[in-house]
């Protein structure tokens, strides 16, 4: 096929032909690179640390993620017993920890691992990433404070920040060993702050580094719980974090997939089997009127029609608009079952098949087609809904993916790589998806455009 | 066929309850029932309580309040922040067919022309589509960052001065119909989709008359697929009529109302001002507009049809 029309382009026309091919080529693959570069541009963000964000000019790639280890030693120091020492390495790591973070943050240190010895034996380690110290000064323990000695130190503070990090101790020592073969880049640097600003107990022994570029991609996992960060009073948000909004969308997304296929399906064959020609188009109608009526015109009575039921600030709310039909889905289906031979139903009807057999048995097993297609309809046309759900949560537990990403993209604290961390977060299941179901999402948004 | 649909029909009537053909005829009225009055509760009953409630001075606690008559649309029509909100509407609708109606049209055209690559570029003009606003949103607001943003350093580059964008009451809408361009990709497959439709034997008797290249785009493939476009044209001035996220996320409709669409207005009435008269008027002006608009694209489909 393809040679045959190679040759006839040689024969004649063969300029404007090749021409129009060329252009072609590029400005698509043009228009493809411009596509590609917002999505590029949000995974490259997300994945910078929260200096790099901020650099002018903005750089395409994120740069390169260190991983520092600090030793400190307590040899020769007297302690009662292992409790003390233990709440000094606690007091030593928050120190280290946050004053490197706070001190330097432009030299992209994405890690940091403190690691306490005695005798030559590792008593003590605790690993923290960027973003989650970054977390903790600005909505956690550290929330509004300045990163100074006196107030890390604070009361309890140290405790709770060491147990949000995580550590190990034990004072016949631990399996880990401070790391080997590192580079000294930072060592003088930030040793003398740390000696003068955030005098540690122990002895700093070393500060090594590494690249360790893995690390730009553990940011995700802090990104997911940074919403349990930004709305501690809500219960389910603290609880499973982002996944929470996820759980929201899916619980709508896949009740209004349901909803529409099934309530759709069962309009479309009374229509097309059971009713005469001029009541179907009269219901049909009716159906395709309702769908068409514009969300922001009814905004405002739907609202407080929902508000008096009290539909408001629950899944009622965010439910109830997918249960009726949409009219141009139960067009679709029509379409379809006008299609399936009559005589099928006419044997069933003469064997004695009420209208729910006919239905059930016989109409849905043939239209498995349709019923993806109108299941992907409805996700494409109302994954992005946005205002309604908007409208009616107050709670954060209730809040669907599209209202989570606006309000966390309007808290003035929130970081630009964590919010396109979010962002990443959220599309990439669906990009995937769409690459993998692409032939039946293309079949899918075709056959919508072929309603004339 | 009407005469024997019309004895058909009396004989319904005059069945008795109970019959076969009386059960026959009430069932799917009966199956029916629930998703149509659902449909009316859910979506007709609201449009008449907005008329209902814009006649008359609403109070949210004892409704519906004190009766006003026609007065608040009177009221409305001589607010200037309503007309501009019109003028907005407008100004996003001329943005939207110069920036954005065209490129999908354009995009596939020239897909139509690949082979080999079209499969795996429809399926990456999808893709941005389905990106959500709040995610477009949060990607663009970045990008248009006075300090941070690309958009700048592009500006820069070519020796232009810095703007601050989004907070720019003359560049706002344009910074967000924009990312639109973008995301025409749905758009662009039904467009390929009617043009593969044209059928084979004009294309070929095209190419016998030696009517290749742009000549026959222009010649064949655009006028036969001009009901498409125009379909589209109604469809996308529908749309941008209802424009409401995109900007209320974009901008919350400022900066000093610059990006305040119809949509807005309708919002900021009962959330900003608690008039929900006002709200309901604009509501009702609004529906009313789109409602010929809809008319109009029906007309033209039916007359296309025959």
């Amino acid at each position: 096929m393809k040679r045959k029309k190679n040759r006839k382009n040689r024969i004649r026309c063969g300029k404007s032909e090749r021409f129009l091919k060329i252009a072609a080529v590029t400005v698509s693959l043009l228009f493809a690179a411009l596509m590609l570069y917002p999505l590029v541009f949000a995974v490259s963000s997300a994945m910078k640390d929260n200096s790099q964000i901020y650099k002018v000019p903005p750089k395409l790639l994120p740069g390169k993620a260190n991983s520092v280890s600090f030793v400190l030693d307590y040899t020769g120091q007297e302690f009662q017993d292992a409790e003390e020492m233990k709440d000094q390495m606690l007091k030593d790591n928050v120190l280290v920890m946050f004053g490197t973070n706070f001190k330097f943050a432009d030299q992209s240190i994405m890690e940091i691992h403190v690691y306490g010895t005695r005798e030559g034996r590792t008593l003590f380690h605790s690993r923290a990433h960027q973003m989650k110290l970054q977390m903790e000064c600005d909505y956690g323990i550290y929330k509004r404070t300045a990163i100074k000695k006196e107030i890390l130190l604070h009361d309890d503070r140290y405790v709770r920040a060491c147990e949000s990090i995580g550590y190990e101790f034990d004072e016949n020592g631990i399996d880990k060993v401070p790391e080997e073969g590192l580079a000294d880049e930072f060592q003088d640097q930030i040793a003398p702050v740390i000696q003068e600003k955030y005098t540690t107990a122990g002895t700093l022994v070393s500060i090594g580094n590494r690249t360790k570029n893995l690390l730009s991609l553990e940011s995700f996992k802090y990104y997911l719980d940074m919403p349990a960060y930004i709305y501690p009073q809500s219960e389910r948000v603290v609880k499973y974090g982002f996944l929470t909004f996820v759980m929201n969308s899916v619980i709508v997304i896949g009740f209004a997939m349901i909803a529409q296929v099934i309530l759709c399906s069962v309009c479309a064959f009374v229509i097309s089997r059971q009713l005469s020609q001029r009541a179907g188009k009269f219901v049909l109608m009716f159906f395709l009127g309702g769908m068409m009526i514009p969300f922001a015109s009814i905004m405002l009575p739907q609202l407080i029609m929902y508000r008096e039921m009290g539909a408001y600030n629950n899944y009622a709310a965010l439910l109830l608009p997918f249960l009726y039909p949409y009219g141009f889905y139960v067009y679709l289906y029509k379409g379809f079952f006008d299609q399936i031979p009559g005589s099928y139903f006419e044997a069933a009807a003469l064997d004695g098949a009420g209208s729910w057999y006919l239905y059930s048995r016989i109409c849905m097993p043939l239209s498995k087609p349709i019923i993806s297609l109108i299941a992907l309809q409805t996700f494409i046309g109302n994954w992005n809904d946005f205002f309604w759900a908007w409208l009616v949560t107050e709670d954060q537990n209730l809040w669907t993916l599209n209202v989570a990403l606006y309000n966390i993209s309007n808290n003035a604290g929130t970081k630009q790589n964590a919010l396109m961390g979010l962002a990443v977060v959220t599309i990439t299941p669906v990009i995937l998806l769409s690459i993998l179901f692409s032939r039946q999402l293309k079949q899918s948004i075709a056959a919508s455009g072929v309603k004339g | 066929m009407s005469a024997k649909m019309s004895t058909k029909k009396k004989k319904s009537f005059t069945a008795k309850p109970g019959s076969y053909t009386f059960r026959k005829k009430v069932t799917p009225w009966c199956i029916l029932f629930l998703p149509m009055a659902f449909t009316v509760w859910l979506k007709y009953y609201p449009i008449f309580s907005a008329f209902y409630i814009s006649l008359f001075k609403y109070d949210p606690i004892n409704p519906p309040g004190r009766f006003v008559g026609l007065k608040n649309y009177l009221e409305m029509f001589q607010m200037q922040f309503y007309w501009e909100s019109w003028k907005n509407t407008f100004i996003f609708l001329l943005l939207q067919l110069c920036m954005c109606f065209f490129i999908p049209l354009i995009q596939a055209l020239l897909l139509n022309e690949l082979i080999r690559l079209q499969k795996c570029l429809t399926t990456l003009y999808i893709l941005p589509a389905l990106i959500p606003t709040s995610v477009n949103v949060i990607i663009w607001r970045w990008i248009w960052h006075p300090d941070y943003g690309v958009a700048n350093q592009i500006v820069k580059f070519f020796g232009g001065e810095p703007q601050v964008w989004l907070s720019d009451p003359d560049l706002v809408k344009f910074c967000i119909i924009f990312p639109g361009v973008l995301g025409g990709g749905l758009t662009v497959l039904l467009y390929l989709s009617a043009i593969q439709g044209v059928s084979t034997d004009i294309m070929e008797s095209a190419a016998l008359d030696g009517c290749t290249g742009f000549k026959k785009i222009r010649h064949i493939i655009l006028p036969n697929i001009s009901f498409m476009i125009f379909i589209q044209l109604i469809m996308c001035v529908i749309t941008t009529m209802q424009l409401l996220d995109a900007p209320y996320m974009y901008a919350s409709g400022g900066p000093s109302g610059a990006s305040t669409t119809q949509g807005i207005f309708i919002y900021n009435a009962f959330n900003d001002d608690l008039n929900y008269g006002r709200g309901s008027a604009a509501s009702v002006v609004l529906l009313i507009v789109i409602a010929v608009l809809t008319m109009l694209q029906m007309h033209f489909e039916k007359s296309e049809k025959n």
